[in-house]
């Protein structure tokens, strides 16, 4: 895996990414990473300039026992449009390919939409409250994602 | 939980104005006027500042109250700049508030858009009154992240083959809710209700996707 200087670990666990969502192959590139909530697989886009893991709202009622309490916000701005929703505790997990898994207590941010309108994006891993106190980094010629805890 | 946005009569009217603009100056006010209180007529009484019983409370001991801080920082997140509600926040002894105050301005944080500052807020909050039950929850919510590695054998990702799956048969489920499981197909319904009436959730590593 990959070291600090000092010769401790500075990633403990690598998964590959793809470089689009399965079905957007036309849009510009992203870092998706398969992520387990519970016992149930997510495809997530790692969002370096976002908050929260921003969690498909079908996603999270399929998988509603993995949250904690809530806390009601009033909006999100999320790619350009503002987002009613929840914030709840969750732990995700990343699954090392090589490695070891990493476990992580994240916020979540769940959208709470209107009946009849459909989550447009898929679910993202952002900054603040998720990826922030983890240490990763990209190989993009191998699509290789490392992480590892602090 | 809903959040709380004061109303007319829940907030402390005189004084926001005055307030804002010694910390901002008329100037660089960002509400373009004098006064934050538009809803009312000029001439109304409660604008008065120097006449009014709220106001020469909000002076006498140069504290400020719960309604004084949530107005002001409800007045600050109404203008839209997130940068002001910032500073706003970072000018307020916070070690003088009440556990309502800190609520108040988490959930006003929140709707700013300011979430580090709903973090910081719901913190300290949470140190200065660990008893109290929405501090105590907010804290939680808002903690930062943290990660702990999971020591478990090496194995073979179950990943690749769901992500093959859905290449090579995505054109035949658009608009499909799906659930795989090692290359497999398991079931496939237009919605998440109909897809979880189709399967065990006590099962373990069911991929979940929808193909747009």
């Amino acid at each position: 895996m990959l070291y600090l200087a000092d010769g401790h670990f500075f990633a403990t666990g690598m998964i590959h990414y793809l470089d689009h969502t399965t079905f957007s192959p036309a849009l510009s590139p992203r870092l998706v990473v398969r992520i387990w909530l519970g016992n149930h697989a997510l495809e997530t886009i790692v969002d370096t300039g976002g908050l929260y893991f921003v969690c498909h709202p079908e996603l999270a009622e399929l998988c509603e026992p993995e949250f904690g309490p809530e806390l009601r916000v009033a909006a999100l701005n999320i790619r350009g449009h503002k987002v009613e929703g929840t914030l709840r505790r969750t732990k995700i997990t990343l699954e090392a390919e090589k490695g070891q898994d990493l476990a992580v207590n994240v916020t979540a941010f769940i959208p709470q939409l209107d009946t009849g309108i459909q989550w447009p994006f898929p679910s993202f891993l952002g900054l603040q409250g998720c990826l922030e106190f983890l240490r990763f980094a990209v190989d993009p010629g191998q699509n290789a994602f490392y992480f590892g805890a602090m | 939980m809903t959040v709380w946005t004061p109303g007319y009569n829940d907030v402390t009217h005189v004084g926001i104005a005055d307030r804002l603009l010694r910390f901002f100056g008329p100037r660089t006010s960002p509400f373009g006027g004098e006064s934050l209180t538009t809803d009312l007529p000029p001439n109304d009484t409660r604008q008065d500042s120097t006449n009014g019983e709220r106001g020469d409370a909000l002076d006498a001991d140069g504290t400020t109250t719960q309604r004084d801080i949530t107005a002001l920082l409800e007045a600050a997140m109404q203008a839209g700049d997130v940068q002001i509600f910032i500073q706003m926040v970072d000018r307020i002894d916070w070690s003088q508030q009440s556990p309502a105050d800190f609520v108040s301005a988490v959930h006003l944080a929140l709707a700013a858009g300011a979430h580090l500052t709903a973090r910081q807020l719901a913190i300290q909050g949470h140190r200065l009154y660990p008893e109290h039950p929405d501090l105590d929850k907010m804290a939680y919510i808002l903690a930062p992240s943290q990660a702990q590695v999971v020591k478990r054998p090496p194995h073979q990702t179950p990943g690749t083959p769901n992500f093959d799956w859905l290449r090579e048969h995505s054109a035949h489920y658009r608009g499909m809710w799906v659930a795989l499981r090692e290359g497999q197909l398991l079931a496939a319904a237009p919605t998440v209700r109909e897809l979880k009436n189709k399967l065990d959730l006590t099962n373990k590593g069911i991929f979940f996707a929808r193909v747009p």
